[in-house]
């Protein structure tokens, strides 16, 4: 990929997020959602009519399906809002280090890639040493883990 | 649930599963073409659209779920070769476990769409609810797109070098630790990313230093 390709690629990554398509499936079921509102609003029609401020049954589909996602996706939105660890503490301060400090692209570029592969070791160790662990405790207790 | 996202990475069963995956897909298109003209020049057929729009869908998903899907890629790359999965790396892994979800998702979305049409079909409803069918459509169309963005983010080696990205990864491999086996056969963690293209070699970290 040159780098062109790449800018055009990213702003289309971009675009599809925003959409809310980054996690389908909570738009999905905001869909679900949105045709539901739909039902239930013709379902009632005769009491909703006696409101005389609010016209509910004129309400048009499409708006039904965007409250649907809208409703599903606030947590999303107040996530963004509030600023809360995404991970963990540590692992958020790096990512801000990395954001704020005066790398150039490729430098950052390293610098992310390391620590997805530190985090990644870290997990294979602690798997690797829990297995072992648990062979050696067979080994010296047999009675134990029978029991 | 399955949880072995892993598939092979060798050219040779990328090329075979591309090959086959563009035939069905060119043969379903031109059927799909043809259909399409035939509603739209012909005022008769036009009630068709209610069985045009969830089978073009149904049709679409199948041939992603099928042709992509990471069995596939398994039983392909066993049958070529008994190294097992030792080549795959990190970042092929995600774009794996994210095709897994995807057509999951995409599946649900097109049983609606039949369930609506069929509701449409039979006069169940009280007015026309063009408007699901459309957003569906709309949305599996964008599902495939990101999918396939990220596919040349991957295969060009700059998916996760990014915050949101590394974020993603570092997630994916938090929230997998326990079900998924991130190490190759001898204890060692796999090699996180393919080789970036853009960054000159001397630059990357060799695989042995990063395991370090």
């Amino acid at each position: 990929m040159t780098s062109s390709e790449e800018k055009i690629n990213h702003v289309l990554l971009k675009f599809i997020n925003i959409l809310f398509l980054k996690n389908p499936e909570r738009t999905v079921l905001g869909l679900l959602l949105g045709v539901v509102f739909s039902f239930l609003s013709k379902l009632f029609s005769p009491f909703l009519k006696t409101f005389n401020t609010i016209d509910i049954n004129e309400a048009p589909d499409l708006g039904w399906v965007a409250l649907g996602i809208v409703i599903i996706n606030l947590p999303v939105i107040f996530a963004n809002m509030v600023s809360r660890p995404k991970i963990n503490e540590e692992i958020d301060s790096v990512t801000k280090l990395i954001e704020q400090g005066n790398f150039s692209d490729i430098e950052k570029r390293k610098l992310y890639r390391d620590l997805v592969c530190k985090v990644l070791a870290k997990v294979t160790l602690k798997d690797s040493f829990s297995k072992d662990f648990e062979k050696i405790q067979k080994k010296l207790l047999p009675e134990k883990s029978v029991d | 649930m399955n949880t072995d996202y892993s598939a092979s990475n060798t050219s040779e069963v990328k090329g075979r599963i591309e090959v086959v995956s563009y035939i069905t897909a060119g043969l379903w298109a031109g059927l799909l073409v043809t259909m399409a003209m035939i509603m739209f020049l012909h005022k008769d057929y036009w009630h068709l659209r209610w069985i045009f729009f969830p089978l073009s869908l149904s049709i679409s998903i199948i041939n992603m779920y099928l042709y992509r899907s990471p069995s596939y890629v398994n039983s392909l790359y066993k049958k070529l070769s008994d190294k097992g999965s030792s080549n795959v790396t990190l970042s092929v892994m995600y774009y794996n476990y994210l095709h897994y979800k995807y057509a999951r998702t995409a599946i649900c979305l097109v049983v609606l769409a039949i369930i609506y049409s069929v509701l449409v079909m039979y006069n169940l409803t009280n007015q026309s609810f063009i408007s699901v069918d459309i957003i569906t459509f709309a949305m599996v169309l964008l599902i495939i797109a990101r999918l396939f963005l990220i596919k040349k983010r991957v295969s060009s080696g700059i998916f996760g070098t990014n915050s949101e990205e590394a974020i993603e990864l570092i997630r994916f491999i938090l929230a997998n630790s326990k079900e998924v086996d991130f190490s190759d056969g001898d204890g060692n963690p796999k090699n996180g990313f393919l080789p970036e293209e853009l960054v000159s070699l001397d630059l990357l970290p060799p695989a042995q230093e990063v395991r370090a």
